[in-house]
């Protein structure tokens, strides 16, 4: 009986001809899922930038969904608990704005301000209104990577004659960790290059980082390394850290573990970059629309509009609250939402916040980069 | 060998059998193109990852079953109402083989998707349990209970036919 029923399958599927996929679109459309992955954001008509010269100044409220007091636009002193994105070389937090006069490529926040990758390949540290040149990095693809509560920012120097890793404490405004003794000159840059020196994620007091021993992790207090995955081979091997939980990149998808060997698949998660909640108890994959999984696989995602066409969560708050970017079309200002997790209910923070290339977000990355 | 390369003799090698289980999954053929189309895109950007390119048909079987069944949830693009009990079968004995794949055909796609996707990859695909629950993202016992369940519609649905179908209680396992 059995196989009558595969009989019938089999029947029905071969009388159906197909034609070849279009190997050119295919690839036209992954390299462009792939820019998308890499910066959140779709990669728009250049040409569209040139329409934008609109001062829009955006609607804020905070991310229970209350209006915030009005604050002193053009103030340089940066809160650091409110939504922020760059716009142009104008960095946002809140009501807050300050101008580095300089274009920001990619930026994170810490627990005590923020810290800025400009056009010219500086690493900037702005506190209490104070800018302060702290480092260098690659100018084209910049990458800083910070946790969610900690002053450690971390990068990748390229100004000697091999990468080296360095992390940066803001709270005591000074290199913590400025290590090159397991790189080699040449290793490459970019997440999917072969053999890059490739900064993955801080949690807490560790830095995980992939150099010529595979994926390590570091201890910044007192450089102790552990070898974690010795077959890492490119930047996407590691995708997040969060409360020693390490979110991996495995044959079929996301696996969760503490260690490599221990680490389990994430049921029906195949996006291949995410961000882990800040107890790692959910996972929000960079999907085409907004999706938020618990470990076990269960769908907690939040209601977005429908007039977008695309929409991710880019941060976690906290364990229950997400920022998501939606765009209505590849050429429209982005618009950023705050999701709560527990009612599946979103509030629109920044209504226009800025459009693909001059829009930056916390993500310490440049998008659709 | 490119990266193009190694998934342009993927793609020629395996679009074709992809197609097929989307077909059966989704029921359309347009459909299917479309379901395979992304899983093709997905998979050539997830290619650098894939340190195994054997794994890619894998991959990709993972990716149209998950996608095939988020689709269904958030798109419903199934005209046909999934139902919790299908609508009677023929009563009478039919011994037409097209009759009978036809009505086989209709019940299949009124399964709702996650028994639909379990059973095409268990019958279908001749995927094992363990293969079946890793493609759909789920635990085996899912898998048992949604190919049971699924094969138990499918029974109703046929009447008199339903010995083209295992019994529930007599589904392999492997």
């Amino acid at each position: 009986m059995t196989e009558k029923l595969r009989n019938l399958l089999h029947d029905r599927a071969v009388d159906v001809d197909f034609p070849p996929p279009d190997l050119d679109l295919l690839v036209r459309s992954g390299d462009r899922r792939v820019r998308r992955r890499r910066g959140l954001v779709a990669a728009g008509s250049l040409a569209a930038l040139a329409v934008t010269a609109a001062v829009v100044v955006p609607a804020l409220v905070s991310d229970d969904g209350t209006p915030d007091p009005a604050g002193a636009l053009a103030t340089d002193v940066l809160p650091t608990d409110l939504v922020s994105w760059a716009d142009g070389s104008i960095l946002h937090a809140g009501p807050a704005e300050t101008d580095l006069g300089e274009t920001i490529r990619a930026f994170v926040r810490t627990d005590v301000g923020y810290v800025v990758a400009d056009a010219r390949g500086r690493v900037l540290s702005v506190v209490g209104g104070e800018v302060t040149e702290v480092g260098t990095v690659d100018a084209t693809d910049p990458r800083l990577v910070s946790d969610h509560d900690s002053s450690l920012v971390g990068w990748v120097d390229r100004s000697g004659e091999q990468p080296a890793f360095q992390v940066y404490d803001q709270d005591d405004d000074e290199i913590v960790l400025d290590d090159d003794s397991a790189t080699r000159p040449g290793m490459s840059n970019l997440a999917d290059d072969t053999d890059p020196a490739y900064f993955y994620a801080i949690d807490g007091d560790t830095a995980y980082w992939r150099d010529t021993r595979g994926l390590v992790a570091v201890d910044v207090a007192t450089g102790g390394t552990t070898v974690v995955d010795a077959r890492a081979v490119n930047g996407f091997d590691l995708i997040d850290v969060q409360a020693g939980v390490l979110a991996f990149y495995g044959q079929e998808g996301v696996e969760l573990g503490e260690t490599r060997g221990t680490a389990r698949p994430l049921p029906g998660v195949l996006e291949g970059s995410g961000v882990l909640s800040p107890l790692a108890t959910s996972y929000a994959p960079d999907s085409e629309w907004v999706k938020v999984v618990n470990r076990d696989g269960t769908d907690l995602s939040p209601s977005i509009p429908t007039r977008y066409f695309f929409s991710t969560v880019y941060e976690w708050v906290d364990e229950e609250t997400v920022r998501v970017i939606a765009l209505e079309s590849e050429e429209a200002s982005a618009d950023l939402f705050s999701c709560s997790i527990a009612t599946s209910s979103c509030t629109l923070l920044i209504d226009g916040a800025g459009v693909e290339g001059e829009l930056q977000l916390p993500v310490g990355e440049v998008l659709g980069g | 060998m490119t990266r193009r390369d190694e998934f342009a003799e993927f793609v020629t090698g395996r679009s074709g059998a992809l197609h097929r289980a989307a077909y059966l999954m989704v029921g359309d053929q347009a459909l299917a193109q479309d379901l395979v189309q992304e899983t093709l895109v997905k998979t050539y950007a997830a290619w650098p990852r894939l340190r195994d390119k054997g794994n890619a048909e894998a991959y990709c079987r993972k990716a149209i079953t998950t996608t095939a069944i988020s689709w269904f949830r958030r798109k419903s693009w199934s005209h046909e109402r999934t139902t919790e009990v299908l609508p009677a079968g023929r009563t009478s004995g039919h011994d037409d083989a097209v009759t009978q794949s036809q009505w086989l055909w209709d019940g299949l796609q009124q399964l709702p998707p996650r028994q639909r996707a379990a059973i095409v990859l268990r019958y279908y695909e001749d995927l094992t349990e363990v293969q079946t629950a890793d493609a759909m993202g789920c635990a085996v016992g899912t898998v048992k209970s949604q190919v049971s369940a699924g094969i138990a519609k499918l029974r109703e649905h046929l009447g008199d036919d339903a010995d083209l179908l295992p019994l529930p209680d007599l589904v392999v396992n492997r």
